[in-house]
């Protein structure tokens, strides 16, 4: 019985050591977080709050709600796919709900996780894009986004208090006036 | 365990039929009364504590603050939890003030004035004879519940139910719970709550 349960907890084991990265995870699988989240567009800015579920399979479930509580956003990455579950009529446009998926995947570092994606350091190549990871004392500090014809196409920064907890990160466009930025609720 | 199963059960049934709601008419006297004292309620004001639920978290969003009510028509709603948040509305003008700024919406106007409609609605009690929705009432032994769902298509798309809860004394608001369409839950809980007091109008004008 003992040999069979030393067994399994290896077993249970083995994935987590061949999936350790350089940088730690944003949001560790297994656990769920509630983010601050503003939007921001031009001259105009949405705040609410962003709910995250990393779950231990690396299936990323999030779900943004203003804050009187309504749901505007519901969507799933599994499979190196999102599926959307709810989006609210106001925000429902391809182009900008792709732009959130991709801001998303890059906040919480979870490109690392698609199948597609290539490591190649502290570069990674996905999606038609080229991330360069910038880490300080073992944590993430910055990550630059290039397209494909080495254009700066997105910068995220990651900001963290003295404990080393995360106090907020910030997805930008280069030439284009959007941003995301997310702050741990406390 | 196989004793305390049974005991379990019994405790758990129990706690299921205490609330023991029983489907009223619209005509009920309670109901009647309901509509008449808010009808004649000249300003509420209490505290709100607010919890998101989300059906793939364990852990619920509570935002906590207070609101003031003045008849006709004014209300201030804030929320100084976890981010300060206050809507005013002042007959049909409506302002906006996100973590100490103010704030012009554009894509989501639509939303915003649904959930006036909504929250207005459920402390003056005109939600009860909204034509856009479909209502039903109950009552137990100390509260009366308003179970509204909504009938127009775009509604529908923004909530699927509205259960509203009075306690039976003095047909005070108790909690509103809304339903997404998603299915999470958003639970309001009402407390301390008084009426007939003098409120400012500087209350329902300035931040």
């Amino acid at each position: 019985m003992r040999l069979f349960s030393l067994i399994f907890s290896l077993l249970l084991a083995l994935p987590a050591v061949a999936q350790q990265l350089p940088v730690p995870e944003v949001l560790p699988a297994g656990k769920d977080a509630i983010y601050r989240a503003e939007f921001k567009h031009l001259a105009t800015g949405m705040n609410g709050f962003l709910a995250v579920s990393h779950r231990r399979n690396h299936v990323l479930q999030v779900s943004f709600n203003s804050i009187m509580g309504t749901n505007m956003l519901e969507m799933v990455w599994k499979n190196g796919r999102w599926k959307k579950k709810y989006v609210n009529r106001s925000l429902n446009r391809r182009g900008l709900i792709e732009m959130l998926q991709v801001d998303i995947m890059l906040l919480f570092l979870h490109f690392r996780h698609d199948p597609k994606a290539e490591d190649r350091g502290d570069l990674w190549l996905w999606n038609k894009r080229s991330i360069h990871i910038e880490s300080r004392d073992g944590r993430i500090d910055r990550l630059h986004v290039k397209t494909k014809k080495h254009l700066p196409s997105r910068e995220v920064n990651y900001s963290f208090d003295a404990a080393g907890r995360l106090t907020e990160m910030k997805v930008t466009h280069a030439g284009r006036p959007f941003s995301i930025t997310l702050q741990p609720l406390k | 365990m196989s004793r305390l199963l049974p005991i379990l059960l019994l405790f758990l049934s129990t706690a299921m039929f205490a609330q023991d709601w029983k489907p009223l008419t619209a005509t009920d006297p309670t109901i009647a009364k309901l509509r008449k004292d808010l009808g004649a309620m000249a300003s509420i004001k209490g505290n709100i504590r607010q919890e998101k639920s989300f059906a793939f978290l364990d852990d619920k969003l509570v935002s906590t603050g207070y609101f003031s009510y003045r008849k006709e028509n004014r209300l201030r709603w804030q929320f100084d939890r976890p981010i300060e948040y206050i809507i005013l509305i002042k007959d049909n003008a409506m302002r906006l003030r996100e973590a100490g700024e103010e704030k012009q919406y554009k894509g989501v106007n639509r939303i915003l004035r649904q959930v006036r409609e909504i929250i207005l609605g459920c402390i003056d009690g005109s939600i009860i004879d909204n034509a856009n929705y479909k209502a039903a009432f109950f009552g137990n032994a100390t509260s009366l519940k308003l179970d509204l769902q909504p009938k127009d298509r775009q509604l529908k798309e923004f909530i699927q139910r509205i259960e509203v809860e009075f306690a039976k004394e003095g047909n005070k608001l108790r909690s509103v719970m809304l339903t997404d369409p998603s299915g999470d839950i958003t639970h309001i809980h009402f407390t301390d709550i008084r009426t007939g007091q003098t409120i400012d109008e500087a209350v329902f004008t300035d931040f």
